[in-house]
Formats: structure tokens, sequence, C-alpha cells
């Protein structure tokens, strides 16, 4: 069963320069325990998606647009009044912020902002509210609890934070779990731990994991499905398998050749995308990878492609799987990078 | 590392005693800076003083003062005065008035304005910047900060005048003189609400653009969007998040305006001649009242520093980040 159902989802920011379309019209869902991951790169609207599913994007800079669901357990939260919107963040919805050095209130102990969650979404005793707090301390592994505790986040290590961080999403028994960019600010062994831990958490607690990230390195053991988005729009979704193994859209093709192999020589080049993604405040008119795209025909500049389906939800947006498309079919083969001299 | 409360408290009390050591050290600087600086500026308050007089005369009074001597003596009699004797020196300018008649005399009035002032403008200028701030591009928000751009460009002067234009002499106001010991609590008023009202507004802008700054410093942060994700309600995030964020930097200035409440202020007790210490720190110096100009300087320099201490240990209350040294 489907517990978060987002569909076309539009969001926008109102800058001087005009309003930029962060979002523009995506749709996906998340079933239960599963794990969903986002992957994009910077700028595409992946974290905007990740606010916007918590409500958070605040007017008056920014705006989830009319016509836009987002559909929890039947409810959707975009018409939910107050009280109950309160309950559902941190209480069905947990976000994992990307820094939590910035995400935490620096002047406030770690363990009282713990607790404010237990509080909030725990019917408990006030009494073991400290010792629910060391548990859950101690639950995503950080030593010394009781002491740790009384700490404030300078006082932690990045990793430890991000720790605190996490104890401080699950203290409400969320169904939901939303990490965006949960190890982009650590060194990559405390990055493996951090993944390990939240998949750990997964199916301890048995909730669904929104992961946002732009590291297919991170997704690969971790995620059930996989949706690549460009420019505000979901350009591919499917299952973990069907993203890696056989990627429809030119730009996962793209991104999966960025991806540095252990077997490459050391002069190697990696390879890049060309061009720089398009503005927002102007969306171009046809497929948003168009300009960057090396399968790119007279069509995609023209019209924005539909989604064509494969087997098991598999789905991709382009032209070249267009019926009518008459050119000789462009199969993905994994590159061997470029030979640097 | 987890410091007890025994060893934090220890800390801090090393850190006032070498930071009252180090203020004695400045004192001392600035003591001697600023006696020969007055010793190298040719003429004093006796030339101007005495043109008239005769030879004999001038003698007699360049002999009290001490002006005979060489500077370097002149010195050493000052600290001797200032550091064993406590004696600050009689103003030239002003025969019989020192440093200490002055503390007596004038000083609580010129205390009394400007401690209403802040006691009212500053509370009022905090709340009035939280409310904008939490109600930011709203109608009251933009009300707040266009009214207080109006009012600091009007200065403290002309408002003075103004308020006595319209309201001196009017419902019982008076527009000149102070409240006397002994005055009831409405007659006092009458004398001391127009000159409270000229300066409080001043303090009331300064802080409400402040605070409104600041919080909305806090109120983008990163933090506060984890304590919205939390399910925390509004008034809490404010409460419990935003707001003890946003002080610090307030602490770093509200020790100075407290200090601010020594020096009195000037306009207002020209405008409404209120017998306060303001007019003579101006003649003080114009006139090279150079007894006077010592002992003040000492004074104010003296509460300046104690205000940079004080504010320093707020902010490691305020502030867990910040830690004696």
């Amino acid at each position: 069963m489907a517990i978060l159902e987002v569909e076309n989802l539009k969001v926008s920011y109102y800058t001087y320069a005009g309003e930029v379309q962060s979002v523009r019209g995506i749709s996906f869902d998340v079933e239960c325990g599963e794990t969903l991951a986002i992957i994009g790169e910077s700028g595409c609207g992946k974290s905007v998606t990740a606010r916007a599913i918590m409500q958070l994007v605040q007017k008056p800079q920014g705006e989830i647009k009319e016509g836009s669901r987002i559909v929890y357990n039947g409810t959707d939260i975009l018409t939910m009044d107050k009280k109950k919107l309160r309950d559902y963040r941190g209480g069905e919805c947990s976000i994992i912020f990307q820094d939590a050095l910035v995400a935490l209130n620096p002047t406030m102990k770690v363990g009282k902002q713990i607790e404010e969650n237990i509080i909030l979404h725990q019917d408990i005793d006030k009494k073991l509210v400290k010792q629910e707090v060391i548990r859950l301390l101690e639950l995503v592994g950080i030593p010394n609890a009781e002491r740790r505790r009384n700490q404030y986040p300078f006082q932690f290590s990045g990793g430890m934070r991000q720790r605190a961080m996490i104890a401080m999403a699950i203290a409400g028994n969320p169904k939901i779990l939303i990490a965006d960019e949960p190890t982009t600010a650590l060194d990559v062994t405390i990055q493996a731990q951090i993944m390990e831990l939240i998949l750990e958490l997964k199916n301890k607690l048995n909730t669904a994991v929104i992961l946002i990230t732009h590291d297919f390195g991170v997704v690969a053991g971790s995620a059930d499905k996989i949706a690549v988005m460009y420019a505000g729009t979901i350009v591919e979704a499917g299952k973990c398998e069907d993203i890696f193994y056989h990627p429809k859209h030119p730009y996962t093709w793209a991104l999966l050749n960025a991806v540095p192999k252990m077997e490459w020589k050391s002069k190697q080049l990696l390879d890049t995308i060309k061009g720089n993604p398009p503005d927002l405040i102007v969306p171009p008119k046809g497929c948003p990878f168009a300009k960057r795209c090396e399968h790119c025909m007279n069509l995609c500049l023209e019209e924005t492609p539909e989604y064509t389906y494969f087997d098991n939800g598999h789905q991709t947006s382009c032209h070249l799987y267009h019926p009518d498309n008459q050119n000789p079919k462009v199969e993905f083969a994994y590159g061997g990078g470029n030979d640097g001299q | 590392m987890c410091i007890p409360c025994k060893k934090g408290g220890e800390r801090m009390v090393k850190y006032i005693l070498r930071r009252f050591g180090e203020m004695i050290i400045l004192l001392f600087i600035i003591f001697t800076a600023t006696f020969f600086l007055l010793a190298a500026v040719p003429g004093n308050a006796i030339d101007q003083k005495m043109e008239k007089f005769p030879e004999s005369v001038k003698e007699n009074i360049v002999h009290k003062y001490g002006f005979d001597k060489p500077v370097l003596e002149r010195y050493a009699i000052s600290v001797k005065n200032f550091v064993i004797d406590h004696q600050f020196g009689e103003s030239i300018v002003n025969p019989g008035v020192t440093l200490s008649s002055l503390l007596k005399d004038k000083m609580p009035i010129s205390m009394q304005l400007s401690a209403r002032q802040i006691l009212f403008g500053v509370p009022i200028g905090m709340i009035l910047g939280i409310i904008a701030a939490c109600n930011r591009g709203k109608r009251i928000d933009y009300f707040i900060v266009i009214s207080s751009l109006v009012i600091t460009s009007v200065p403290t002067l002309v408002f003075a005048l103004l308020l006595q234009k319209y309201f001196g002499g009017r419902y019982g106001l008076q527009i000149i003189g102070w409240s006397q010991p002994g005055m009831g609590f409405v007659d006092g008023l009458s004398y001391t609400l127009l000159p409270t009202l000229s300066g409080v507004f001043g303090y009331i802008v300064g802080y409400s653009r402040l605070v409104r700054t600041t919080m909305l410093d806090s109120i983008n942060q990163e933090y506060t969007m984890t304590a919205r994700a939390k399910g925390l309600s509004e008034a809490r995030i404010i409460y419990k998040h935003v707001i003890r964020n946003s002080f610090i930097p307030v602490c770093t200035i509200l020790p100075g305006t407290i200090a601010g409440v020594i020096g009195g202020s000037l306009f207002i007790e020209r405008v409404f001649s209120i017998p306060g210490i303001g007019a003579y720190y101006t003649t003080a110096v114009s006139q090279r009242d150079i007894p006077m100009i010592m002992g003040q300087t000492m004074l104010y320099t003296l509460i300046y520093l104690v205000s940079i201490l004080v504010s320093d240990i707020l902010y490691t209350i305020v502030d867990p980040r910040i830690k004696f040294q």
C-alpha cells in the first residue's frame, strides 16, 4: 500500500530575478517500509521536493502551486489544518538535513532537542523522557549517552552530530524518514556508517525512507526504487536494478558513466556532462536535457516528451522511445572513461 | 569535554580577575596618554580666565593648580592624587567643583533621565522588533520599519523642540527643569515626561531594528526549519529556538547602552535646562579645564571597560560555544 503519494507537485521560489520553477510537476509514490532514492545534480529540485513533503516551503519566499497533491495515508497534507500538520511533522514524517551543524540549534543541549520530539510525539511519562533520550542516543550508536545528552552540538564530531540528528528524527516513530543528502557533509568512512545506520533503523522500525542524494554510490546498496530528477522533473524512475542495468534516459546514462570505476587506470579522465542545466526561471520548451543530450533530435527541442512505460513500473520521459521514432535504437553501454593524455 | 559546574565557576572567577588586572593596566596607559596629550597642547583654562589679573594673582593661581612645576613632577603628583588619595582635582572654570561633587550633585539627575529612557526604550524596542520579525512582510512589519526609519531621521534635538512646542505648557507639562526631591509622583512626572519622551524613541528605534534584523537572521537559519519539521508550533519555535540565538548580538550592545546612562543626554539636558552632568563635560573639554578632563575621562573609560567585560560575560551565558579562557 502506498503510504505517500505525490501527484503533480509544483514548487516555485520567488527571487529578484523572477519566479524559479524549482519543481515542475512530479509524481511518485512510496510504499510502506520501502526506500525511494531521488537522485540528481545540484539545483534539480530534489531538496525542494523533500521540503515540500514536510510542508516546509514557506510563503512568501516559496510556494507549492495549486493542483499539487501530497497524500499521506489518504489525507492531503497541503489541506491539513495546523494542528494536524504539527502531528504529521515529526510524528508521521521526519527529515534528516544535510548539515547537522547548522540544522541543530547551536545554543540548546542535544538531549533537550531530542526531548522536544519525544514530548511532542510520544505518549510518555515525563520522568521517563530522560531514559528515552538515552535509549535513542544509544540506538543511533552514540557512546556515553548519559554524558553526551548534556552537551551542545558544537561538542559533537560531524558523524556524531548526524547520528544525533537521526535520533531526533526517529524519536516520534515516523512512518516516513526523509534523508536529505545525509552524508554529503561527512567523510567517506563516516558516510558508510551513517548509511548503514539509516538502513538498519529502517528495517528495525519499518519506516519508509526517501533518500535524497547526488551520489549513485550511496544509492546502489540501499534503494528499492530510484527516481532520477533533472531540472525540476523526474526524467526516469523505476526499480533499482532497472535503473542500474537497463537505464533508458540519456541523462541517467550520462550520470552512470560519470561514476568513477575501480578498474580504471590512473590516467583515465572522468566522463562529464557538457554544458549547464537550464535556467528554471524560463524553463525550456522541449525536453530540459535536450541541449546537453548526445542523442538530441529536432523534436526534443520542440516538445516535452511524455512518459514511456516499461515493465515493473519503469518509466522515462524521452523521445527516443516515441512510438514513431524511426531512428535506429540507441542502447546504453557503460563507458570506460576517456583516455586522458 | 563536559566541564563540571564547580570548575566552570572557578574559571569564571579567574577570568574576571585577569580581566580586572588588564583593566588596571589599560586605565594607567590611558591616564598617561591623556595627561601628556593635555600637557603638550598649548594653553589651558587658567590662561583664558586670568588675562586681566595682575601678575602676582596669576602666579598664585598657577601655583595653586601646580602648573608652575615641570611636567614630570606634575605627572607624578597626579598619579599620587588619583591612585593614593583619590583626589581628582578641582575645576578651574567652576572653582569648588570636583569630580566627586559632580558625581554627587549632577550625576543622579543625568542618570535618572537616561535610566528612564533606557528602561522604557529598550524593552519596548525589543518587543516591537520581535513583533516585526514574526510578522515579516505583513502590514505591521512595514508599519514598524517605516515609522522607525522616519523617527531615526529626525534628530533628537528637533524632536525635543517639537515636543516642547506642541506639548509644553499644556496638560500641565513643564518644559524647563527637572523634578526635585520631595515632589509628588504627578508633579515629578510633569517635569520628567517630555525629556524622557524626547530620548526614548532613539532607544526604541535602535533596538527594534537590531532585534528585527537578528531575529530574521535566526528565523532563516536551518535550525529553525528543523524546529518546524519537529512539529513545534510557531510560538514555541520563536520562544525556544529563535530568541536565544538572536539575542547574542544584543548582548554586545546592551552593556554599552547601559553604560551610557552615566553620560546623560547632552542635547536633551540643554534643551530642557536640566542641571545634569552633560554640560560640564563639554565645557571642560572646550575650555581645557585639565583637572576635570582628566577626572571625567578616567571615569568614562572605567565605565566603558566594565561594560565590555559585562558583555563578554553575558556572551558566555547566552552562547555555550564561548568559554572563559
